[in-house]
């Protein structure tokens, strides 16, 4: 049967030439994914699929519009030498396509096996790295809590040390206080006697003169006796701002206090808490005496009550000569005392601190030299008393 | 070592000396190009029939990117069992006789079958099947970079 040649030319012709448009247009599509995702595989797999069917619609459609053009104006000779060239190279290129195709399955198995490994390792990484975070967490608030364990450990045995010193004192002076109470009381009571009967003025001011020193050592005696005999406080429901109020019109009459401002800011939701008040009043009573004697008698006294995490918080700030740094560790132990001889004892703060330590309490200070001392008494919400009454 | 020496010196003078064809390197002539150029293409048809299969189950397309390169894996099929089919009538001379003239094509089927000479021309337009496939391929493409640029 005879056809016509023309449709076959026409289609091999426009074929090849379209073969050639889209294998580059492949070829430059894939290579600009790959840009876009190097690290993609199957892209890359496309990539290389696009080459080789590039190479084969190339030397195909080269080989087929040459064979066209060659048997047209009769050069059947030349297309026949031409002809092995042609088929091997498209033998070729389609051998390397499929090759391509083929062992890229592989490859895409090899691909999935190093993407889950991968995923595994980031997957340990990211728990490793929680670890560690943690650890160092872990470490950081261990390290804090055993930075407070041993600061507290410091304390109470800083505290125990004030505690092992006061019982010391307490019991030696207890002893030595009741052995020379009564001699002292009858020393005075014979001088005593004796000023009654007496005429004579000169007699008269010797005797006065042993009456007085007298006085002052039972005054010392009787403030070891207070201090040895530590009772049990008597606790019952008190509030604060009464008892300083109290205290601080008992000492305006004081001559002392002639030249001293008192000055006090009471804080209105302190609520009544269960002190023995007149040991209390007895610590207040001895701050705001240090205070006067730190001033001089001239300056200010400023008062101050606040409600501090579950504790009340009692101010005593003056404005006198402060405590020098090396003093400071030791106001508080018994018979310390910066005064002159015969103005103190040295207990009235050994004395207030046992007082408030036995509220459950705790008494710290500050000061600044020239400017002034501030005592912070902290008392805590203590109810007790009125459980115990119930 | 002396003994080895001297028994390879003996062989090199008897080979010198007594030449002969030694038919070590096979020719490759005849229908041997023909037969390697079919089963390249069956090799071509099968890996890309491997190819449509993973792309209907494990790899990481979706969509239409995957529809098309699909299409694409079927139009080379399709090309591949055309050119292989018409490969294998061109050889088969005494069943048909193929004769060009100008723009006209004489195909003459010896065992007189018109459907054989029709299959024969309309399998010659074999670029009917393949430029679709290439077609079909640059959409796969350009919908994957889309499918990226809407990631």
């Amino acid at each position: 049967m005879t056809f016509s040649y023309l449709p076959l030319f026409i289609i091999d012709i426009f074929g090849s030439v379209l073969m050639i448009i889209l294998s580059f247009a492949c070829l430059l599509k894939s290579i600009r994914l790959r840009k876009n995702d190097p690290e993609n595989v199957l892209i890359s797999f496309l990539v290389w699929i696009c080459s080789g069917l590039l190479l084969f619609a190339v030397s195909r459609s080269c080989g087929h519009i040459v064979k066209q053009l060659l048997l047209i104006y009769g050069y059947h000779h030349i297309w026949e030498d031409i002809r092995p060239f042609s088929g091997s190279v498209n033998t070729f290129a389609f051998i390397l396509v499929a090759s391509i195709t083929i062992f890229f399955r592989q490859i895409w198995k090899i691909h999935i096996q190093v993407l889950n490994d991968r995923k595994k390792l980031v997957d340990a990484h990211k728990e490793l790295v929680f670890l560690n975070e943690n650890l160092e967490k872990r470490v950081r608030e261990r390290t804090l809590k055993l930075e407070k364990e041993a600061s507290q450990r410091a304390e109470l045995e800083k505290h125990m040390v004030q505690a092992e010193k006061l019982s010391a004192i307490g019991e030696l002076s207890s002893g030595v206080a009741h052995e020379i109470n009564n001699p002292l009381g009858i020393i005075l009571g014979y001088c005593q006697l004796l000023l009654r009967h007496e005429k004579d003025t000169q007699k008269i001011d010797d005797l006065k003169i042993i009456e007085k020193h007298v006085k002052s050592c039972k005054a010392i005696v009787q403030d070891l006796l207070n201090f040895s005999r530590s009772s049990k406080p008597l606790k019952k429901l008190y509030s604060i701002n009464s008892i300083i109020e109290e205290i601080t019109n008992y000492v305006k009459t004081h001559s002392s206090f002639e030249k001293i401002e008192i000055i006090k800011y009471f804080s209105n939701d302190i609520p009544e808490i269960c002190i023995d008040s007149e040991k209390i009043k007895q610590v207040f009573f001895n701050l705001i005496m240090n205070a006067n004697h730190a001033m001089n008698q001239n300056g200010k006294i400023i008062i101050k009550t606040t409600c501090e995490n579950e504790n009340i918080r009692i101010d005593i700030e003056d404005t006198g000569e402060g405590i020098k740094k090396e003093n400071i560790s030791r106001i508080f132990d018994p018979f310390f005392t910066t005064k002159p001889t015969g103005k103190g004892t040295g207990l009235g703060l050994s004395v207030s601190y046992g007082i408030i330590k036995n509220h459950g309490g705790d008494i710290k200070v500050s000061s600044s030299l020239k400017k002034g001392s501030v005592f912070s008494i902290y008392l805590p919400f203590d109810n007790s008393c009125i459980i115990n009454e119930v | 070592m002396k003994k080895t020496t001297s028994i390879c010196v003996i062989t090199l003078i008897i080979l010198i000396l007594f030449p002969d064809t030694s038919y070590s390197i096979q020719a490759h002539g005849g229908s041997e190009g023909i037969v390697v150029h079919q089963l390249g293409h069956i090799f071509f048809l099968f890996s890309l029939l491997a190819l449509g299969y993973w792309l209907k189950s494990k790899w990481a397309l979706k969509g239409k990117s995957k529809l098309y390169l699909r299409l694409s894996c079927l139009f080379l099929v399709l090309w591949n069992f055309d050119v292989i089919f018409m490969h294998f009538l061109d050889e088969q001379t005494e069943i048909i006789n193929v004769l060009r003239s100008g723009f006209e094509i004489s195909i003459i089927s010896t065992i007189n079958s018109n459907s054989l000479e029709y299959l024969y021309y309309f399998g010659k337009m074999d670029h009917i099947l393949c430029v679709p496939a290439l077609f079909f391929l640059y959409k796969g493409l350009k919908s994957i970079e889309t499918e990226k640029e809407v990631k």
